[in-house]
């Protein structure tokens, strides 16, 4: 017998799953038109809307690549990937829950050694996170061989988009290293995650057509969205859009890359048997 | 069998809805060289369970290895094996 004899078990499987899986990308669109009311609250009421959907989709995030990471063995790569998301999402909704917090109700955890051990974590972990995503592909013995300067070609572009995008404000974190350890940070492992989407839209390309495709695609989209937020923060100034409009942008664009790494983890466990 | 596909190409079709007909045409072609020194069309259905074998790093590394042997388990199933 052959899967053209009848309706292989696998193919109905698959054909279910598709629509499923494809039907997750929509979520993180649907998240931004969610957090863009924002724009048309008081800024009090939008600050607390924001941290709140920003919490939201942290834990969702967290606890959905926790989940999907018990799907693999211990020394497994991707065990590794998911745990490090999981658990540098879950340093994310708890920081920021920490903000909305003190936003709500004043004090709380305000010491700025904390919340920025958190932070440096939190990139570590995700940018750890994505490498490992990568490295699970490259070393699966599925990757067919690109020409070497087809390789490089796409790193180097990789690596090019990160500088532009990051450049100035890395340089300007360095600077202010000692009262800015956010900004430092934080574009650092921005700076990681955008070198990377290369790398992990890759996979996508290779596994098109397959139910895999869907998770390295949105793992890279989540990192498109990231450029992006990182590229509107560098430049909303010189929009001349008013602040709670900049704002709100800022916002979708955030929440729209975390919901792509939601969307990720979900394909992945739609995907297995 | 009945439609005359061989069954390291059956195998390439279910691995593609996983892992896409591209992906899945080059780890089986890969496999069945390394494994039988044949192009994918030569292999026999008896050998399919050490193809399977073969192929099995890769696909534990994608979905893990209960859901590999879950996979491998089908295939095997549907080939009569």
């Amino acid at each position: 017998m052959t899967a053209d004899d009848f309706d292989s078990t696998i193919n109905v499987r698959a054909r279910a799953q598709r629509p499923i899986i494809r039907a997750l990308q929509l979520i993180p669109f649907v998240a931004g038109a969610i957090v863009a009311l924002g724009m048309c609250m008081p800024d009090a009421t939008a600050n607390l809307f924001y941290r709140g959907a920003l919490v939201t989709a942290a834990l969702l995030t967290a606890v959905s690549a926790l989940m999907t990471s018990a799907g693999f063995d211990r020394g497994q790569k991707l065990f590794a990937a998911w745990s490090a998301l999981g658990i540098g999402y879950a340093l994310a909704a708890i920081r920021h829950s920490f903000r909305l917090w003190t936003l709500l109700v004043g004090g709380g955890v305000t010491s700025r050694a904390v919340l920025d051990t958190m932070l440096v974590l939190q990139n570590v972990l995700v940018a750890l996170a994505l490498w490992w995503f990568v490295r699970a592909w490259q070393t699966s013995g599925l990757a067919a061989p690109l020409p070497r300067r087809t390789q490089l070609t796409w790193i180097f572009l990789g690596i090019a988009v990160a500088i532009v995008a990051g450049g100035y404000p890395l340089v300007h974190g360095f600077q202010t290293a000692a009262t800015d350890t956010v900004l430092l940070i934080s574009t650092a492992g921005d700076m990681i995650g955008i070198a990377l989407i290369v790398p992990l839209a890759m996979p996508a390309l290779a596994m098109r057509g397959g139910l895999l495709m869907h998770t390295w695609l949105a793992l890279a989209a989540s990192e498109v969205f990231w450029l992006l937020y990182d590229v509107w923060v560098g430049t909303k100034a010189m929009t001349g859009l008013g602040a709670s409009t900049a704002t709100g942008i800022e916002q979708i664009l955030r929440i729209i890359a975390v919901m792509f790494a939601f969307a990720a983890t979900v394909a992945h466990r739609r995907s297995r048997l | 069998m009945a439609s005359g596909k061989s069954p390291a190409i059956v195998v390439q079709e279910l691995l593609g809805q996983y892992m896409g007909p591209f992906t899945s045409k080059y780890a089986v072609q890969i496999s069945s060289r390394k494994a039988f020194g044949a192009e994918p069309e030569a292999v026999t259905r008896e050998q399919i369970p050490a193809l399977l074998e073969e192929l099995g790093p890769s696909i534990r590394t994608l979905l893990g290895k209960a859901s590999a042997e879950k996979l491998a388990g089908q295939i095997l199933l549907e080939l009569g094996l």
